[in-house]
């Protein structure tokens, strides 16, 4: 009975592990988008800069599409502390968008996330969207 | 009586003797104690032999015995069987969990009323580079010979489908790639009747890269199917359909104003190559 209770222990223990990565990555929108086909962002170490991509497409071309803002974000005592940013990146009249941020400065074991603000634009109809990856 | 005694006195004084001999046996060295032998009752040299082979045996085993007895119980032994068992019975889940369409480890997919997400997890470097060196002759035909090469420069070769409704020519073409890993195809193919079949890729070529892609959809007709261990997510948005995976180091995704069945059956057209 001990020993079937250890294997329900360490079985519900590896499933909280996938389960907390799982929920960690829960982003909510509060409603579908008509405009936009789909959007990204990635992050990735390298050396000693940290390099961010994001990415917009419109299914069709758009009045203005591009961001209200990307930023890199490092965590300090538990909040997440923006260590580069670039802000209103936009273009006119194409169906997609992307643009790329570096941060060259990283501190080795810090914790390090890429968030996105997207705006897109077709006549009257807009849209944004945050996204968010954790490196 | 009297004989009675004797033989009592005689059985004491034998026990005088023996019990003299056990102290004088036991004050003696190996040497001493192999002479008084071999003067109360001389033995051969094979007669010996003989002994130690019929003996030993049997005392090997004993010694065996005993050690295996008194080794002290590996305490390491039980937590690795219980941890063997949960792993097994995890990854077993894993796989069930698969099988029902919910990725597990490689990405994860989340599902919202209008939204879905294809992302790898948290801290977890990209897996191997493509498999496949070369387009087929299909892949070339339906996508074109610059959409072909432009894969072929960033060096992946993914698994594209091998139909494209009648009447599609593409119409628009960007692919670049960075000295970060980071690569982009986006093609536009368009019809007559202003249909559109836009096709983007996300590949991420070094390892390390964290990325999240977020599709849209009104929730009205989703569903997925897997094609050689890839899981493929369809998604109507209205007057448009999307369907997207992840494989081969990055995102993938195909949208069109076309029907659900033109896209199902695109990708359908992947799994006639195995």
């Amino acid at each position: 009975m001990k020993y079937l209770t250890k294997i329900a222990l360490a079985i519900i223990l590896s499933l909280s592990v996938t389960l907390v990565s799982y929920a960690e990555s829960n982003d909510i929108t509060p409603f579908a988008s008509d405009l936009t086909a789909a959007y990204s962002v990635s992050i990735n170490p390298n050396g000693s800069s940290m390099t961010a991509h994001a990415r917009i497409n419109g299914y069709s071309t758009c009045d203005k599409i591009g961001y209200s803002s990307l930023r890199i974000q490092e965590e300090r005592n538990g909040s997440w502390v923006t260590v580069a940013s670039s802000y209103n990146q936009y273009a006119y009249g194409v169906r997609s968008f992307q643009d790329t941020l570096t941060y060259s400065n990283i501190t080795s074991g810090a914790q390090y996330r890429a968030i996105c603000t997207f705006y897109i634009q077709i006549a009257s109809n807009s849209d944004s969207f945050t996204i968010t990856k954790t490196a | 009586m009297a004989r009675k005694k004797s033989v009592s006195n005689q059985s004491a004084r034998r026990e005088e003797i023996v019990d003299y001999d056990v102290k004088r046996l036991r004050q003696m060295s190996a040497k001493e104690l192999q002479d008084y032998y071999d003067r109360v009752e001389p033995i051969s040299d094979d007669e010996v032999n003989a002994i130690y082979d019929r003996v030993m045996p049997k005392i090997a085993y004993e010694i065996a015995s005993d050690n295996q007895q008194k080794k002290p119980r590996h305490i390491g032994s039980s937590i690795k069987k219980t941890v063997l068992v949960a792993v097994c019975m995890t990854l077993m889940l894993s796989v069930v969990a698969q099988a029902l369409g919910i990725p597990v480890w490689e990405t994860v997919v989340t599902w919202t009323n209008d939204t879905f997400r294809i992302e790898t997890p948290n801290r977890k470097a990209t897996s191997s580079m493509s498999e496949s060196f070369c387009f087929s002759n299909e892949e070339m035909e339906i996508w074109g010979n610059d959409v072909c090469k432009a894969f072929s420069e960033i060096g992946v070769f993914p698994s594209l489908p091998r139909y494209m409704p009648n009447g599609f020519e593409q119409f628009d073409l960007y692919y670049m790639t960075d000295d970060q890993g980071y690569s982009c195809v986006d093609v536009l193919y368009k019809d007559d009747s202003n249909h559109f079949i836009n096709l983007v890729a996300e590949i991420y070529t070094s390892e390390g890269y964290s990325y999240a892609m977020t599709v849209e959809h009104d929730n009205l007709n989703t569903y997925d199917i897997t094609i050689n261990d890839v899981t493929y997510y369809f998604a109507s948005n209205l007057k448009n359909n999307t369907v997207a995976w992840s494989d081969q180091n990055g995102s993938y995704f195909i949208s069109g104003n076309i029907n659900m069945s033109i896209l199902d059956a695109m990708i359908q057209s992947i799994a006639d190559d195995f």
